[in-house]
């Protein structure tokens, strides 16, 4: 199933559509290939200083708060990258507030910021994404062993030699893992960029399908755009070499003191990341709230709000039982195609959501055509669509994609139930079926609920996909922030971008119950569910 | 009086993989048996194919005389009236440890269940825990946990897997014979599979040495000891130093030490090279005015010594003292042989 929309990508390139290709060749290629580098770069960049340095901060050094810090750098996860685009761009707009005060106060010709520049996009995308390098290099750098640190300062190292030649070498796969999951997100980001009218390759995909209604054009730009993914792949493997994840756990460091100046000055930085990627944003949203929820607050949010529950629950039924499908089929049938075929089937997730979106289109789309020739030679109707555009598209894209974050819960929950559980039982009289519901599904539970939490919560947020393929009508709170953002009604969005980032405080409150325990956080599903990593 | 468990020409192992072959082995009801052998030796997998868990490959298991397992037909775990201990006890973590030992009893009333796992919280004196999950047991407590939701179902026959290998040492000798004691007074017939022979000798009427695909021997320990029936079981069961020598009668050989009697006749033409097994206990040490060999090595076990001696004429053998008597290393001695039979091997 994943394997299916990947190949009709690839052959759309078989029917290339001359003007328009032409046309994108001429004018959008290069500018498109040049956006992309640069906001990759960029990000990178931005994410790598972010997160490593603050996960060194958080587990080196002793200072006040730091216990609420730790945990409180998790927050922007649960931030959606489009919605901290559009508050900053109402923010800080040439007629928004801050640009307004500006001119008023101190110099009335003066353009402060250009919002819509490459560096606000990376900015934007740095802040949102940064936790993932944070989180895991923190797990790394706690669990390196105290005293390697202690014999190197014995052998002559200080405490930044120590950094650069000890601590980072060897969190450096942890620091890869993360940094490319940032970017894989940043490749696959929609929202952010279409709300900033920042060319990339998911831009010009939504264009080429909504503009030029032109399939094969949009196959081959994502075409194009799973290449960067793939490059991206290679790149951490090659960079993570043969090291595997370091885990030597000592838990009872011991943080250095800082003093007084340099408390200051880690305390001011924390803060002003934390204000800019979360607090601001959030007080911001709900401000806007207040004042629109009048407006937006009346049955057809309710109805939208019901309708995206509905679609995210349908999607949490389809893919969790798909995932515990494959979790004991694996458990009981380990053998490599079986093995192989999960690889695969939890690949999606690297797929970005506008890739997958195009390729099943090309699916349906061609399913249609074979279906309804077949139905046209018996019958005189005229039915033009049998499966695009219904639902079973949408839900088919997001038990792809999100087959991952459903499957790594249920299957490290299935692990530590030892098989013996299940024999014992059967020597005590159990059925197969007695088996299961009195062993596995009880001793499942807490991994149903992650899975199904988590799939849920990225069903909300989830835009270009949902954007590509929903039937009409069907808008979910994500299309419907993208629908206003996308006409500047940044007041009536705040109210669905709140919802859905108090949704998405859900996984991030998961992660940090399970973040206290340094040794488990490699395993978490929800940083580990990008394959290869 | 017929066998309770009758294994015939059992072969089982994994996939093409054969572990173990030929297996036979009876055991009596109301007697404890029990498997020794190392790591891999398939010890743990003959019992899991007893309990119906894994199949195989030819052979036949009876249970009172009905046949439960052959490759063609094999009755499903659930159905067989065997009851089972598993390594590291498999508890259910979820379950409180009344839910635990009543999980077999499905079949009966809620009165009648509360009947018969509260004997055996009594039996096994587990009281205070009924209301305990299994994570807040010790090991000890988690295993008469194990014990009790095997029994609960009255099995004809307990297996069990290893029961003391995560107990810490000091516990595993009061609780195999705990054990032992328990099982008597219930007429509960066991099969116990163990890597430790120490255990095995505290627990079991009967024991077989698994080594090599093959059950060598299937005995009492007393015999296992004292009538290993080849030069492997002579080794793997308490120490033992062999010694060439020459059958002078179907009797009496004659070795470096001089010659020796026994009491039973070996077939072997006379004159038959031969290996003679001398144990600690054949061999008494004394101060006397005529050595014959030195103490090389002493190791202090507590009620015992055991010196390792050396002969004038090179040869090196084991002496198990009574620690009363001490002898210092370097010390010159004279050995004295005080065999009461003979245990030879080609």
């Amino acid at each position: 199933m994943v394997l299916a929309p990947l190949f009709f990508i690839l052959l759309g390139w078989i029917q290339i559509d001359v003007v328009i290709w032409q046309h994108l060749r001429d004018t959008l290629l290069s500018h498109l290939l040049w956006n992309t580098v640069q906001l990759v770069a960029g990000v990178a960049i931005g994410v790598l200083v972010l997160g490593v340095g603050l996960a060194w901060a958080v587990t080196q050094w002793e200072f006040p708060g730091r216990r609420f810090y730790e945990w409180a750098l998790m927050l922007p996860l649960a931030m959606p990258a489009y919605v901290l685009a559009f508050v900053y761009l109402g923010l800080f707009d040439y007629s928004g507030p801050v640009q307004g005060l500006w001119r008023n106060w101190v110099d009335p010709d003066a353009q402060l910021i250009d919002v819509r520049s490459t560096w606000m996009v990376i900015t934007v995308l740095v802040l949102v994404l940064y936790p993932y390098v944070y989180l895991l290099s923190r797990s790394a750098f706690l669990m390196q062993n105290r005293a390697i640190y202690d014999a190197a300062q014995l052998l002559g190292l200080s405490q930044q030699q120590i950094f650069w030649r000890l601590a980072l070498p060897i969190a450096r796969p942890a620091v890869v893992a993360g940094t490319t999951l940032a970017l894989m997100e940043t490749l696959s980001d929609f929202g952010t960029v279409a709300i900033f009218n920042y060319d990339t390759f998911t831009t010009a995909i939504y264009k080429a399908w909504f503009d030029y209604f032109s399939l094969s054009t949009a196959s081959q730009l994502a075409s194009l755009l799973l290449l960067f993914v793939l490059m991206l792949l290679l790149t951490e493997r090659y960079l993570r070499g043969r090291t595997r994840y370091y885990s030597d756990p000592v838990l009872h460091q011991q943080r250095s003191a800082l003093n007084r100046t340099q408390r200051g000055i880690l305390l001011l930085f924390i803060n002003v990341i934390l204000i800019l990627a979360f607090f601001m944003p959030v007080t911001q949203l709900l401000i806007w709230s207040m004042e629109s929820a009048q407006s937006v607050f009346d049955p057809s949010y309710l109805n939208l709000v019901a309708r995206t529950l509905w679609l995210g629950v349908s999607a949490v039924l389809v893919t969790v039982s798909a995932a515990l499908a494959l979790a004991f089929a694996r458990r009981y049938f380990n053998i490599p195609i079986v093995n192989h075929a999960v690889t695969v089937a939890t690949l999606g997730y690297a797929l970005p959501g506008s890739v997958l979106a195009v390729g099943i289109m090309f699916v349906f789309v061609t399913a249609d055509k074979i279906s309804l020739s077949v139905i046209n030679l018996f019958t005189e109707t005229s039915a033009h669509s049998l499966f695009m555009g219904t639902v079973w598209a949408l839900l088919l894209a997001y038990l792809i994609r999100f087959m991952a974050v459903a499957y790594g819960p249920l299957d490290s929950g299935l692990q530590k139930i030892r098989f013996e559980f299940a024999e014992a039982a059967q020597t005590l009289g159990a059925s197969r079926i007695g088996v299961l519901k009195e062993i596995y599904l009880p001793l499942l539970r807490p991994g149903f609920f992650t899975a199904a939490t988590l799939v849920l919560v990225d069903v909300m947020k989830e835009m270009p996909a949902t954007l590509l393929l929903r039937p009409f009508g069907w808008d979910t709170l994500a299309v419907k922030i993208y629908e206003l953002t996308s006409e500047g009604e940044w007041k009536l969005a705040a109210l669905p971008a709140i919802t859905l980032v108090l949704v998405g405080m859900i996984p991030v409150y998961l992660l940090m119950q399970r973040a206290i325990t340094p040794t488990s956080l490699t395993q978490n599903h929800s940083l580990s569910k990008e394959p290869g990593i | 009086m017929s066998s309770l468990l009758d294994i015939k020409n059992l072969s089982c192992g994994f996939g093409e993989e054969v572990i173990v072959k030929n297996f036979n082995l009876q055991l009596e009801s109301g007697t404890i048996g029990c498997l020794l052998g190392g790591s891999g030796s398939g010890k743990s997998t003959v019992l899991r194919v007893i309990a119906g868990l894994h199949p195989l490959q030819s052979g036949e298991i009876q249970l009172l005389g009905e046949t439960i397992g052959t490759v063609n037909m094999q009755i499903p775990p659930q159905a067989r009236s065997v009851g089972m201990v598993f390594q590291e006890y498999a508890l259910f973590p979820h379950m409180t440890v009344s839910e635990n030992i009543a999980f077999g009893l499905r079949h009966l009333t809620t009165a009648e269940k509360q009947g018969t796992v509260g004997k055996l919280l009594d039996w096994l004196s587990l009281y205070e825990l009924d209301d305990r999950y299994p994570d807040e047991l010790s090991g000890g407590q988690q295993q008469r946990v194990a014990i009790a939701r095997a029994l609960a179902r009255k099995p004809k026959l307990l297996l069990m897997d290893e029961p003391f290998s995560n107990l810490d040492l000091s516990l595993r000798k009061r609780l195999a014979s705990d054990l032992r004691e328990l099982l008597v007074r219930e007429n509960i017939t066991a099969l116990v599979v163990t890597h430790d022979q120490n255990e095995a000798f505290l627990v079991a009427d009967k024991i077989g040495i698994l080594h090599q695909q093959h059950l060598q021997q299937w005995d009492t320990p007393y015999n296992l000891y004292h009538e290993p029936i080849n030069k492997y079981v002579a080794q793997f069961i308490g120490q033992g130093r062999f010694v060439p020598g020459k059958l002078v009668s179907p009797h009496s050989v004659t070795t470096v030490l001089g010659t020796i009697e026994g009491n039973r006749a070996y077939p072997w033409p006379v004159g038959s090279e031969v290996e003679v097994l001398f144990r600690p206990d054949d061999i008494t040490l004394s101060c006397t005015a005529t050595p014959n060999c030195e103490i090389i090595k002493r190791s202090f076990l507590g009620a015992e010594i055991l010196y390792e001696v050396r002969f004038t004429h090179g040869l090196q053998l084991y002496s198990m003292l009574s620690s009363s008597q001490e002898y210092a290393t370097g010390q010159k001695v004279e050995a004295r042989l005080k065999m009461d039979h003979l245990v030879l091997f080609q």
